[in-house]
């Protein structure tokens, strides 16, 4: 039987060390070579926002990110006056911005990075499709136009 | 974590003094109430101090909570749910969310799907 005691407040156990091994956790692991590298193509494929989590987090090898990041405005300086258009995503100081609250930072590796980005991918995307218009339902209308009692695709 | 499935039974080791993901995946389920769960990995009865922390594609998109638990040692990751949660959270639906803990000893934690 445990017995717990939640606080709002710890300074005995907010600041432990964010590892990329502590990020993978239990994840299984795998020895990968360069030999797989198409393998893994075709993997990310298989859930096609890790193709942009892939390119994004490129881009910040590319330029030169270092680590831990502070705040948005760290990324902000990072990708300077860019757009990035990724897979239906433009990735801007403003998208950063807007999709990446200050409390998912500061990040301590790229780890951390990655998986902040996929989280921020999927909420644009949630986003999007809460605001998309939605067809008309009209089950009259439906029945009218088919022309009989089988669905149609 | 992916939801009430995929890990309901996925019990992480955590080494103490870092930071380590404990659960990660859609929260799908209708009632949106989590339950972290920690036992440490040696010793009778310990007391484990952790902070948890939830990060979601969904509003409230982050959350930390703080805590005690005086709890038994099973010496071995517990088979399925013990029962005894920590403390309940209550993140909303979202495509995504990504738990991790920092606890001060070592122990076994995970994220149960209420």
């Amino acid at each position: 039987m445990a017995t717990s005691t939640p606080r709002k407040t710890s300074e005995a156990t907010t600041h432990g060390r964010r590892t990329i091994a502590g990020w993978r956790a239990n994840a299984l692991q795998l020895q990968l070579t360069s030999d797989d590298l198409d393998l893994l193509e075709n993997v990310i494929t298989v859930v096609p926002i890790l193709r942009i989590v892939v390119a994004i987090g490129r881009e910040a090898r590319k330029r030169g990110l270092t680590y831990p990041v502070s705040g948005v405005s760290r990324l902000q300086s990072c990708l300077g006056a860019d757009t990035l258009i990724l897979g239906g995503h433009r990735i801007d100081n403003d998208t950063i911005a807007s999709a990446m609250p200050e409390s998912w930072f500061p990040i301590a590796h790229e780890g951390e990075l990655l998986s902040r980005v996929h989280l921020a991918l999927l909420r644009c995307e949630m986003e999007a499709y809460q605001l998309a218009p939605r067809p008309t339902f009209q089950p009259g209308k439906a029945r009218e136009n088919g022309s009989s009692g089988r669905n149609r695709v | 974590m992916a939801a009430a499935v995929g890990t309901a039974f996925n019990w992480v080791r955590v080494t103490g003094g870092v930071w380590t993901k404990i659960g990660q995946g859609p929260l799908v389920t209708g009632l949106p109430l989590q339950a972290l769960e920690v036992h440490p990995t040696s010793g009778i009865i310990r007391t484990i101090n952790w902070t948890l922390d939830g990060y979601s594609a969904a509003p409230p998109f982050y959350q930390r909570e703080t805590g005690r638990t005086r709890t038994l040692s099973f010496g071995s990751p517990p088979t399925g749910h013990t029962g005894d949660y920590a403390v309940v959270l209550a993140f909303a639906v979202s495509p995504w969310a990504e738990f991790n803990i920092l606890t001060d000893i070592p122990c076994f934690a995970h994220i149960a799907m209420l």
